[in-house]
Parts: structure tokens; C-alpha cells; sequence
């Protein structure tokens, strides 16, 4: 329910670096999308630093 | 003849800073100076030296990373030296947090149940018992212990001279001037909140709301000396947020940037938030964390989580009661470090059995700045003869701590040996009709895919023992404790949704009490 990373390795909370980890709008635009995304992983927490979306449904 | 001891890893820190290492060394002796003119004698012990640690009977600490090194060292130093302060210098890449389990991690990345592997803390550092990765392990603190922290990761070592400067140059106030406090809390935290407010300072007249204050504090108000918060927090964030009680919106409450450079020094902080105290590496997020701001704002104490935190909504429990103990011996002049031992104690004894919330919360809360500092002064008894020049002040002083330690060591050790604790069983299961009662009252708190965690109670031996032969088979009731937790359903869709847990008591195979605890 959290916004999430799915990923090969694991799934993880999705933040933006920075950015607010209740109430981001511009996160929860992603919720469902595919990306491509660099960041840190910190505990369960990924944070991204750059994303971009990968055409097609997942 | 030792009153305060300073541990630190040089090498960590020369890691870190290189030259700038210098600039440190000369704030530590800055503040042994200091301490000096206040009568307290304190040494500084390298616990990476070789030679130092070998001189005190103490094994070295090899590799700063090491729990269980860093542990054992530090048992040494302090049974070698028996002060009354316990300072750890650095953040959690200098010495780091001991590794305690966290009872509620079902061993999944689900962000809906408890993810924190480890309930990360200083909380062994001050107690006796020997390295243990078992929170239960560690319930009777005996030691004034505190942490003053660089940023973890930094280079720039002006943050910890800073920070030392702040520790050598503190001055006691007035009760009075404490007493004025910011204090704001998720809307649906209120009743608790309020509670606590009345408990630690009188009156929860100003107690702020987020929603529907959502804008910044005002200068006056950050500028109060007492700030307690009771909001949500976020893993390696610098935002904590609020909650909306019929919506579950979560509305942002406060932020490191609107405290940077805007409060005022010696200000106390107590944070129920979730990782309200953690030290993460700013670089992940581009600003430090809250807790780290207020200390570089010259913040005299802040005590907090180091992970996900807990608390009830309409009662004060687990987060609440650490905040609020803490502050109320701080107002009657304790040094922060006392005053968050007792905190810990009165913890520690503030239930029959300590259930699994209980015990991540007492693992794992810390507290952030220099444990000698005593922000209110204590006004000395006017029909007593006192004593005269400094010398004899301070001899006088360390007179009376040492019989102040002296009985918060026996208050530890008689907990460590009487108080009971929930030890996690991984195999155990509620009967059928406890199990549908649990998952009634999951239903009733909206969780959605309730995961449930089970618990046996274990007492220390000897202490049960005595007990089930004076008072026969009435006290060998089976106690077991229960967990269901899962996201809370809301109005409103949250990136993170609010998690909640009952927790139920079980005796002899009946539930006799539940709680329902939300995560901050």
C-alpha cells in the first residue's frame, strides 16, 4: 500500500531524495508505472535521486 | 578520581576528518577544561588505542563497526573507572549503535507490518549484562549514558566542534524559563498528546495540532526551550509529518530547515517520532536530520527513536511515556543523562510484563548530547549550612552523585533481576478462540492483512523462582503476548499508510487485556 519499488531483489519503499516521504503527489503520479530510477537504498527505503518513466504497462 | 569519561574512536574519526582531527582534539580539551572549572574531573579514553585500553584492562576496539567490540570495550573502561557520566563522542560510523533485535520484525521488507530488523540504540552501553543482541537482555539500566554525535559520513569537522563547544559553554536556567514549551502532535495523537503535556509541564494549553497547523512555528514559539513532538517520522528524512484523524491525511509538521539557525541554545527536544533520533548520512537525503539540526543549533538534549516508534492515541504508553519521564526530571533539575536513566528505569517498571512494544521502545530510544549537562538549576536549601569555595562545592556535589548513582544502580540491577519480558516464539500459535478475538479487533481497527507475531514471557530465574515458591501455583499463570499489525485503512490514499498493532495479553489461555498502538 506504501509506494513501493518492485524489483528484482526485493521490494522497497519508494521516496524521492528530498522529497516528502507522506503526501509526495508527484510519487504517488508514479504508482503503477514502470521506471528506471538511480538512487540509495537505505534499509527499506529507496531513494531516488533520477527516474525516468519505461514506456508500456508493467 | 574520574566523574565523566569520553569515549571515542580516534581512528574512526581520523578516517573521517584527516587534519581536521585537530580542530576536534582542541574542543575536547576545550571542554575538559570546562568541566574542570564546574568540578567535574573528566578523561578522555580512546577505546581503538592499544596502549590506553591495555592501561584500563579493557580489550581494544579492533573494528569500529563491531558491536560487540565496541560493547566490550566500553563495559571495561566504565567497570575500571566508574564514572558518573558516560559520553559516547561520534555518530554511528565512530561507535555505533548496539545491534538489538527488534522483537516485532517478522523477518519480511513489508512496509505494512515492522521492518526494522534491529531496534539499532546505546541502551546495553548502560547496563551491565554482556554483549546480547536480545532486547530483554538489557531492561535494567544502570548508567547515565549519552551520545554526543558528528553527522554520520561528514568530513567538515566544524559540525562536532560545534557541538562540543556547546557542551562545554551550557549555563542552568530557571524552571520557569522550561516551562513555556512548542509542542504539536498528528491531530489524531491529541488526547495522548495532551496528556503528556499535562504530566511534564502543568497545562496542554498550547499544545498545536498538525492538521490543521500545517504552516511553520512561528520564531516566538521555536524559540520556547522545551519542544516535544508527537508526529510521524520517516527513515533517513529531515520532514516529520502529522495525521488527520478522519481522513489519514499526514500533512507535514516540521522540518530541519525551519529549525536551522532559529532556536535557541540549550533547548530540549523529545521526539516520539518514528526515527526521530536516527543519525543517518545527510548525503542521502540532502539535509541532516531533525535531531542533528536541533544539536547544531545548540540544542542541549534530544532524545528520540532510531527506527519505527509507538504509541497509543487516546493513552499514554511506550513513545509518550519515555518523553514524558524525561522531560519531568529535567524540570526538577536532573542532568539530561539522569534524568533519561530514570526515564529508562521508570520505563522499564511501568508494566507487570514489558510486552514487545515496550521492548523495542526501551531498546532503542537514545539520547543525543553531552549527559552531564543540567539545564535547571536546583535552588540549594537555604537553612543548611553550605560549603564554601569551589573545591569544597564540587567535592560536595560528587558526593551527592555518587550516592545518586549508587541508587539508580541498585533501582537497575533490581529490575535487570525481577522484571519479566515477552521473548519472541516464532513457532507459537494463539488457540482458535483467541485467535478469532485478535483478528475481531483487527478488523474493528481497519488493518488490512493482519500479520500476527507471538509471545511467551520469560522472568528472570532466580526471582520467579522465589516467587512461585512463596506465593505457590497463582503465580505460574502462562502469559503470553499476541501482535496483529497491518496498514490501517483510510479515507484518503497515503504514500505511507498508517500502521497500526493490537497488542493482547494472554493468561491461561484468555485475553485479558489489549492495546492498540499506532506507529509514529
Amino acid at each position: 500500500m506504501a509506494v513501493m519499488l518492485r524489483t528484482e531483489e526485493g521490494d522497497y519503499v519508494l521516496r524521492r531524495k528530498g522529497g516528502l516521504a507522506f503526501d509526495d503527489e508527484a510519487l504517488e503520479a508514479l504508482v503503477g508505472k514502470r521506471l528506471r530510477c538511480r538512487g540509495t537504498l537505505t534499509g527499506y527505503t529507496f531513494l531516488m535521486t533520477e527516474y525516468e518513466e519505461i514506456p508500456g504497462n508493467p | 578520581m574520574t566523574d565523566k569519561v569520553i569515549v571515542t574512536n580516534f581512528s574512526a574519526l581520523k578516517a573521517k576528518y584527516g587534519r581536521g582531527l585537530t580542530a576536534i582534539r582542541a574542543a575536547i580539551r576545550r571542554l575538559i577544561a570546562a568541566d574542570r572549572k564546574r568540578g567535574i574531573q573528566t578523561r578522555l579514553v580512546a577505546i581503538d588505542s592499544k596502549s590506553a585500553m591495555k592501561r584500563l584492562g579493557a580489550p581494544r576496539v579492533s573494528d569500529a563497526a563491531d558491536p560487540e567490540q565496541n560493547k566490550k570495550a566500553i563495559d571495561g573502561v566504565y567497570r575500571k573507572l566508574l564514572p558518573d557520566y558516560l559520553t559516547l563522542l561520534g555518530a554511528v560510523d565512530v561507535i555505533p549503535h548496539q545491534d538489538l533485535i527488534n522483537p516485532v520484525y517478522d523477518g519480511s521488507d513489508d512496509p505494512d507490518a515492522d521492518p526494522d530488523p534491529c531496534a539499532y540504540g546505546d541502551l546495553p552501553y548502560a547496563c551491565e549484562g554482556p554483549y546480547s543482541r536480545q532486547p530483554q537482555d538489557f531492561l535494567g539500566a544502570t548508567r547515565v549514558v549519552g551520545r554526543l554525535p558528528d553527522v554520520t559520513g561528514a568530513s567538515d569537522p566544524d559540525y562536532l566542534v560545534g557541538l562540543l563547544r556547546t557542551a562545554a559553554g551550557w549555563r542552568e536556567r530557571d524552571e520557569a524559563d522550561y516551562l513555556p514549551y512548542l509542542a504539536f502532535s498528528a491531530q489524531i495523537w491529541q488526547r495522548s498528546t495532551q496528556q503528556s503535556l499535562r504530566k511534564a509541564f502543568g497545562s496542554a494549553a498550547d499544545l498545536e495540532l498538525v492538521p490543521p497547523n500545517d504552516s511553520r512555528w512561528t520564531a516566538a514559539q521555536l524559540k520556547r526551550l522545551s519542544h516535544f513532538i508527537n508526529c510521524h517520522g520517516a527513515e533517513a528524512d529531515f520532514h516529520f509529518y502529522g495525521e488527520e484523524r478522519r481522513t489519514g491525511r499526514q500533512p507535514t509538521s516540521h522540518v530541519s530547515t525551519w529549525i536551522d539557525g532559529k532556536i535557541v541554545e540549550g533547548t530540549i527536544v523529545a521526539a516520539e517520532c518514528c526515527y526521530g533520533s536516527e543519525l543517518y548520512d545527510p548525503a542521502k537525503s540532502d539535509h541532516e536530520g531533525i535531531c542533528s539540526t536541533y544539536l547544531a543549533g545548540g540544542a542541549y538534549a534530544v532524545i528520540g527513536a532510531t527506527t519505527i516508534a509507538y504509541g497509543e492515541a487516546s493513552r499514554n504508553t511506550d513513545a509518550d511515556l519515555m518523553c514524558q519521564y524525561f522531560f519531568r526530571r529535567v524540570l526538577t533539575g536532573a542532568s539530561v543523562g539522569r534524568a533519561f536513566l530514570e526515564a529508562r528505569q521508570e520505563f522499564a517498571q511501568s508494566a507487570p510484563e514489558l510486552d514487545p512494544m515496550d521492548l523495542k521502545t526501551l531498546a532503542q530510544f537514545t539520547l543525543l548530547g553531552d549527559p552531564s549537562i543540567q539545564p535547571v538549576a536546583v535552588p540549594a536549601p537555604s537553612a543548611i549550612r553550605q560549603p564554601k569555595g569551589r573545591a569544597a562545592v564540587a567535592s560536595a556535589a560528587r558526593v551527592e552523585r555518587r550516592g545518586r548513582r549508587e541508587a539508580l544502580a541498585f533501582k537497575g540491577e533490581t529490575i535487570a533481576s525481577t522484571q519479566a519480558a515477552a521473548v519472541r516464539q516464532p513457532a507459537a500459535r494463539p488457540s482458535g478462540r483467541v485467535r478469532s478475538d485478535l483478528m475481531k479487533l483487527a478488523r474493528a481497527a481497519k488493518i488490512m492483512r493482519p500479520k500476527m507475531l507471538s509471545f511467551t514471557v520469560t522472568r528472570p530465574q532466580a526471582f520467579a523462582m522465589r516467587r512461585s515458591a512463596r506465593a505457590g501455583a497463582s503465580v505460574r499463570a502462562r502469559t503470553t503476548f499476541h501482535v496483529v499489525l497491518g496498514a490501517r485503512r483510510t479515507r484518503v490514499k497515503t504514500p505511507v499508510p498508517p500502521v497500526v498493532a493490537i497488542v493482547a495479553k494472554v493468561v491461561n489461555g484468555r485475553v485479558v487485556s489489549t492495546r492498540e498502538v499506532h506507529r509514529h
